[in-house]
């Protein structure tokens, strides 16, 4: 087992993740022509965003090329280079504010970088990274260790909920609270934390983001003001029924009645243009995606390289979950974009790069026998 | 090499994968059950939701009601323009969209930012104008760019113009940018963050009639934004024509005859000051003509004012915005003696034929003519506004009943004129006194007020008022710009009919002495300059004795006129007043009376 073996990279690599993955976006792409173009005429916006799409597929099977176990001494350097661009995003002249939140720096003519995004995915490499470290000599969990995990999370946590983006920060918590649980912290010790945690999150939201949650708690308080996002795009969602309207031909969608369709709510799109056929679709394409990462977790040996994939896992998982909930009602509106779908260059790469990660756990632990892999997780 | 913590993959980490891989699915089906129940349960009611949602309701504007004078002559009317506007909420990409358009008016893209960004946080689906009244040039480069960009739009709107340029500014008003408040009332009335309402004047006066009445237009779009169909839920209703009891020729003759005086004592005076004067109708309350100047250019205000133009109209220290004729109050000075001589008369302090000694000072206060006037009768005092018989009277009387009759004839309150923003002057009282100054009322204080000096503070439209109800036996009339308003058709109309307010407590025979008084002055007394060689006319100077202060450095002198004509038959009542003018009202103020009574009278003769 090693990156010399004699098998080609590309045929131990993992189609089922790099092919759910590229659908997942074709389908969000799809989705943003029709808002922003209303047809195949593309707008800037969706040749953008189609460029986005293009450089993070290539990302990802580079990654899968490599060997993730060498990238390891990265996960220093890249956790303090993304909480340095997450500073510096704050800073007045460097940073760019719209809506009422700094998030983005320029890059002049690249665009603007979103640094919320790749530091979700630096902050759990180092997580997976610390955790194996701290666990090779030991076969108990160390209790202490959780505060040293929730210490590195935290910061960019915090850095990330100060913007404010409080959806993203969570993401980060979430990839935190996961991996403590995998690598066998107590489960008391972590609902405490995460019940504490919830206890005291009412004192640091903004009005809005409190308006939000009132709303979600009754949508009918405010239907024009608040409530409006998520009444649309109810409306939107349901107006599909099972087949949709017929792409580009959506009412609400095409008319601009959808608030924020082209990237948190995306979803829109799909149910009143496809229809639940499009909306089930995307949301069949996430679970295989999700579960070809698990069974990635099956075959691998490598307690970091496990580690790893759980947080990809999470961070695909938990940004799906928590956006199509919030889409449908079902979550307050917290301001997550749908992992490949909504538009956004900083997260398109930054999650394709995590499944490229994933790809490279993949491709090494393939040649060992899939079969006894299977008998061993039924035990 | 894989032996790094051999621990951690053990069987408890397969447990707990396999919890965190059933709770992922369980909350996959959670969704695809939500997203079932969305589409088909409840699919068919969300659809006619959306359907719902997809019809438009516009708001269709009301041409705003047209303005004519009381010769039919067509004063203020709307022109249409083009706004450019945006729906922040609608664009997708500011950035790109604000840099096409500020490369077309050549902005600096930074102040459509700004006003961007602000709209962005505090009414995202509001319509916010970028640029009021485009000329046809950007009019050209921006259509196409409204027509395909999404949030971009170019909306119409009647613009109001006015044919007399700034002539009359101060009777009209000028409408302005509607505010927040205001939106939050108008809004049920179909109202946007684009419309412009009434702010001063006639237009703010009678806003409600002149806007007329918003219809409703149900637009169905589909998707790609085609109407499909619109229905007139509610047709517009045109506002209201306002025809005004103003003549705009002699609205002309006034500002005209003011604006040379104003350029001559300017140079004189090495400072600009302001004048106003107004034209009543004695038996009716009907303004003919009122004029304020410095008066203002209204069309910045129709087109949308900036701030920058706003604030040098603000910071003017004429104060072109305001109008002197109702919105300020000075001391009467010597048109005063008018109230003072009908007092006496009526309390029996003097009689039409008595007759006073003037020695040139009373009680320590000087006759403007210093060596004293000698032996002169009542009527003949006012020709001559000898300061002392005044000065005997008013002690006399006491400053109680020189109230009295002073609030009898309409001074000290608001005349309740069709106009926003009047002010009612003073008359002062000893409680007055004690409670502003904190000083108790001296003996001197009446026999100042006794002449229009000191704290009697009145508008020239009072005087105007007053002079007219000495003019016409005792009746104060409420003044009236307005005579009528018309629907947009003319069928039905609404008259602003004559209000009598008051009547003073003073008999006929006693006001015909002052009248005949006031004859002397224009015929052989102090401002023969009015004695028109078409109407005989009747008058009283004023000149108000100033001391230097910040507004008035110098310490000129106010100047006054007030008159009625003709003698015998009264028909109108002028009021000229001129600020801070220097030399005598009959020097300074009369001459502009006697130019609008020649018009008025030279007209009529044709």
């Amino acid at each position: 087992m090693n990156l010399f073996q004699k098998k080609p990279w590309w045929r131990s690599v993992d189609l089922t993740l790099f092919l759910s993955s590229l659908m997942i976006a074709l389908l969000g792409w799809t989705a943003l022509v029709s808002v922003t173009s209303g047809g195949w005429d593309l707008s800037r916006l969706a040749a953008r965003q189609g460029v986005y799409l293009i450089l993070g597929f290539m990302l990802m099977v580079f990654l899968s090329t490599l060997d993730y176990r060498r990238l390891r001494f990265i996960a220093w350097p890249g956790y303090i280079l993304s909480l340095s661009l997450l500073v510096a995003v704050m800073l007045p002249g460097v940073g760019q504010a719209a809506k009422g939140a700094q998030r983005w720096i320029s890059l002049g003519p690249l665009g603007t970088l979103q640094p919320s995004e790749p530091a979700k995915l630096a902050s759990l490499f180092l997580l997976a990274h610390l955790l194996d470290i701290r666990l090779r000599e030991t076969k108990k969990f160390p209790p202490k260790l959780i505060f040293e995990v929730l210490f590195w999370a935290g910061i960019p946590f915090a850095l990330i909920a100060l913007q404010p983006d409080l959806g993203t920060s969570l993401v980060i918590m979430a990839g935190a609270f996961v991996l403590l649980y995998q690598s066998g912290a107590s489960l008391i010790h972590l609902s405490g934390l995460i019940g504490a945690g919830l206890g005291a999150l009412p004192l640091f939201l903004k009005e809005y983001q409190r308006d939000r949650l009132m709303v979600f708690l009754n949508p009918e308080l405010d239907p024009q003001g608040a409530g409006y996002n998520i009444v649309q795009s109810l409306t939107a969602i349901g107006s599909g029924r099972v087949t949709g309207s017929g792409l580009f031909q959506g009412a609400m969608t095409q008319n601009g009645f959808v608030p924020e369709n082209q990237t948190d709510f995306i979803i829109t799109v799909l149910g009143e243009e496809l229809g639940l056929l499009g909306t089930l679709g995307l949301l069949a394409l996430c679970l295989l995606l999700l579960l070809s990462l698990a069974r990635i977790l099956v075959h691998c040996q490598d307690p970091f390289g496990a580690l790893l994939v759980v947080g990809t896992i999470t961070l695909i998982g938990f940004q799906v979950i928590v956006n199509i909930g919030m889409t449908v009602g079902l979550l307050p509106v917290v301001g997550l974009p749908l992992p490949f779908a909504s538009y956004g260059g900083s997260a398109m790469l930054t999650n394709f790069a995590a499944l490229g990660l994933a790809g490279s756990v993949a491709r090494i632990h393939r040649t060992a026998d899939f079969s006894r892999h299977i008998l061993e997780f039924k035990k | 090499m894989f032996a790094s913590s051999p621990h951690l993959l053990d069987a408890r980490w397969r447990r707990r994968a396999s919890a965190l891989l059933c709770l992922l699915l369980a909350l996959f089906v959670m969704l695809a059950a939500r997203l079932i129940q969305l589409s088909v349960i409840q699919g068919a009611e969300r659809e006619k939701d959306a359907r719902r949602n997809t019809i438009i309701h516009e708001s269709v504007p009301a041409p705003r009601g047209r303005i004519y004078d009381r010769k039919g002559r067509l004063l203020v009317t709307n022109r249409p323009v083009f706004d450019l506007y945006v729906v922040p909420a609608e664009v997708i990409d500011p950035d790109v969209t604000l840099r096409k358009l500020s490369a077309v008016f050549h902005k600096p893209q930074s102040v459509f930012n700004t006003k961007f960004q602000k709209a962005t946080k505090m009414a995202p689906l509001e319509d916010l104008v970028l640029v009021h009244s485009l000329d046809d040039e950007a009019l050209t480069k921006i259509s196409p760019i409204a027509d395909s960009t999404r949030g971009v739009y170019l909306g119409s709107r009647g613009e109001r113009t006015y044919r007399y340029g700034t002539v009359g500014s101060h009777i009209f008003g000028y409408m302005g940018a509607i505010s927040t408040e205001a939106l939050r009332v108008l809004r049920s009335e179909g109202f946007t963050g684009r419309d412009f309402v009434g702010k001063t004047g006639l237009e703010d006066f009678y806003d409600k009639q002149l806007r007329g009445q918003r219809g409703v237009l149900d637009r169905w779009v589909d998707a790609n934004g085609r109407t499909l169909k619109t229905e007139l839920i509610r047709p517009a209703v045109p506002g209201n024509d306002l025809y005004l009891n103003i003549d705009m020729k002699l609205q002309l003759t006034a500002e005209k005859a003011l604006s040379e005086s104003l350029d001559a004592l300017a140079v004189k005076n090495h400072e600009r000051s302001g004048a106003a004067a107004v034209v009543f109708k004695v038996n009716t309350g009907e303004i003919l003509a009122m004029a304020s100047l410095p008066n203002f250019d209204p069309k910045p205000f129709a087109r949308g004012v900036t701030q920058k133009e706003y604030s040098a109209l603000l910071g003017d220290e004429n104060t072109p915005l305001v109008n002197r004729a109702t919105d300020a109050a000075f001391s009467p000075g010597s048109t005063f003696k008018m109230i003072t001589g009908m007092a006496a008369l009526e309390l029996g302090l003097t009689g039409p034929g008595s007759s006073f000694y003037c020695g040139g000072s009373y009680k320590g206060a000087n006759c403007f003519v210093r060596s004293g006037h000698g032996h002169i009768s009542f009527p003949e005092s006012i020709a001559q506004s000898c300061d002392v018989v005044f000065y005997r009277l008013g002690d006399l009387m006491g400053i109680r009943s020189l109230a009295k009759f002073s609030r009898a004839a309409g001074l000290g309150s608001e005349t309740d004129i069709d106009l926003p923003g009047e002010d009612p002057g003073l008359i002062p009282s000893p409680e007055w006194k004690k409670k502003v100054w904190e000083e108790p009322w001296y003996g001197g204080d009446t026999i100042n007020s006794s002449i229009g000096q000191g704290f009697i503070l009145v508008t020239p439209l009072q005087m105007a008022r007053a002079t007219a109800a000495v003019a016409n036996g005792g009746k104060v009339y409420k003044p009236r710009l307005l005579d009528r308003s018309t629907t947009s058709g003319g069928q039905h109309f609404d008259q602003n009919s004559v209000q009598l307010d008051n009547t003073l407590p003073v008999k006929a025979g006693y006001l015909e002495a002052i009248k005949s008084g006031m004859r002397g002055a224009v015929n052989h007394g102090t401002s023969t300059v009015a004695d028109s060689p078409e109407v005989k006319v009747s008058g009283k100077t004023g000149t108000v004795e100033s001391f230097p202060n910040p507004y008035n450095p110098h310490g000129r002198n106010h100047t006054w006129f007030v008159c009625f004509a003709p003698y015998a038959k009264p028909e109108i009542s002028i009021a000229v007043f001129f600020q801070k003018s220097g030399g005598y009202g009959g020097g300074v103020a009369a001459p502009v009376a006697r130019a609008i009574i020649d018009t008025y009278y030279g007209d009529e003769k044709q």
